[in-house]
């Protein structure tokens, strides 16, 4: 049992720490969710709601089924959704993939570190040694560059699959209560 | 469908433009865009989409295998390579070890240590073009002692060494191939549903005119 004055003590403790006080730290913590806008609702983007309406248009056909179509929208939310998720994770590839001198934040400090070796024990008007020049202008590529990236980037890579995952089961679950209501419209 | 799926951009029917709703194929540097719509053309064949609910099946079908089979070919050449490399690496040290390399003349001697010399301010191709006749002696050398590795030991060696990054990669393929097994199982799940749906449909239907057919007798 937590005696009364260590609640005190806890409340306490609790109210000193519910966010940022100064009006930048505010500022700056009302922006946590738009670093990628994925958790932003569909609605707030005026083209990706012409998208949804679009989707949903082709999900729901002819209906005039008021509860048709408005399943067709959540189908179609999810799918835009799900599609902006996979387009952002494609293009963190492509554009990582078209640096031509990428190689991983560990091989980079490596290479400093033998660079600045050098630069210590011979000066900087030494040529260095062959290796080191080899090993400096040496950069990943073909399928070790693509395991490099997908290695060196696997946390920006994890958060997209947690939204993909929601969008997917968002998804299925519309297309589920779709069917439904549909068998439930026969009978 | 299945002529469609190739003129996404040009064509201005229905099913065309339905595909352009799910977005540009994720394409790759190095992948070729042929390859991707024939997969389409190929699953888009044998499924055979009767609604829009089936096209983002397929759609997803298409893609989250392309995924899959990125992710393999990645794994496979991941592998091979660093195979090709730990197996260079062993060859050199079995040729820089074998007795042979110090026979004949000084000259020759003194040729082969000019090619292998670490501290060269040549690299080892420059090396190669300014030493012809080591060079050759160097490669017979180095046929001979790559005959005699192991290559199955190498292999194991290197997914010992590069466990970590095999373990990841297999980790997105597990995860990927999971992905695929899910779209499938709801694919399967909706076209029953609505064959069942169609199927009472009919059932009902037949039942209404065998009734007719009764009472008009």
């Amino acid at each position: 049992m937590t005696s009364a004055q260590k609640a005190k003590a806890n409340r306490a403790n609790a109210q000193a720490s519910t966010g940022p006080k100064s009006a930048r730290g505010k500022a700056r913590a009302s922006r946590n969710a738009r670093r990628h806008g994925l958790s932003l609702a569909v609605g707030a983007d005026p083209v990706l709601s012409e998208k949804v309406e679009e989707l949903a248009r082709a999900i729901a056909g002819e209906t005039t089924d008021v509860e048709i179509y408005q399943l067709a929208c959540r189908i179609a939310e999810a799918q835009a959704q799900l599609q902006q998720v996979r387009y952002r994770r494609h293009r963190l590839l492509f554009q990582t993939m078209s640096i031509p001198e990428y190689d991983s934040e560990a091989n980079e400090r490596k290479k400093m570190k033998m660079v600045m070796g050098c630069l210590r024990s011979t000066g900087p008007f030494t040529p260095m040694p062959d290796d080191v020049f080899e090993f400096v202008n040496s950069w990943p590529e073909g399928p070790e560059k693509f395991a490099t990236i997908l290695l060196d980037k696997v946390h920006q890579f994890s958060v997209l699959d947690r939204y993909e995952r929601r969008a997917l089961s968002r998804r299925k679950f519309a297309i589920r209560a779709l069917d439904e209501a549909k068998w439930q419209d026969r009978h | 469908m299945k002529k469609n799926a190739k003129h996404t951009s040009a064509s201005t029917s229905g099913a065309p433009r339905r595909l352009e709703l799910f977005g540009p194929p994720p394409i790759l540097e190095g992948e070729t865009a042929e390859a991707y719509w024939e997969l389409l053309d190929r699953v888009f064949g044998a499924l055979e989409p009767v609604d829009f609910i089936d096209e983002i099946w397929a759609r997803d079908i298409v893609d989250v295998g392309w995924n899959v089979h990125r992710l393999r070919r990645i794994l496979s050449a991941y592998v091979t390579a660093e195979v090709r490399a730990m197996a260079s690496h062993d060859t050199s040290l079995l040729v820089e070890a074998d007795p042979e390399l110090e026979r004949g003349t000084d000259e020759q001697r003194q040729e082969m240590a000019r090619l292998l010399n670490p501290n060269s301010k040549f690299s080892w191709e420059a090396r190669k073009a300014r030493h012809p006749s080591a060079t050759e002696r160097y490669m017979k050398l180095w046929e001979a002692a790559r005959s005699t590795l192991d290559l199955n030991e190498i292999q194991a060696t290197v997914m010992v060494h590069k466990l970590d990054t095999i373990e990841r990669l297999e980790g997105l393929i597990m995860i990927a191939e999971r992905r695929f097994d899910s779209v499938i199982r709801e694919f399967d799940r909706h076209r029953i549903m609505r064959n069942l749906r169609y199927g009472l449909h009919n059932a009902e239907k037949a039942k209404i005119k065998t009734v007719g057919q009764k009472n008009a007798n």
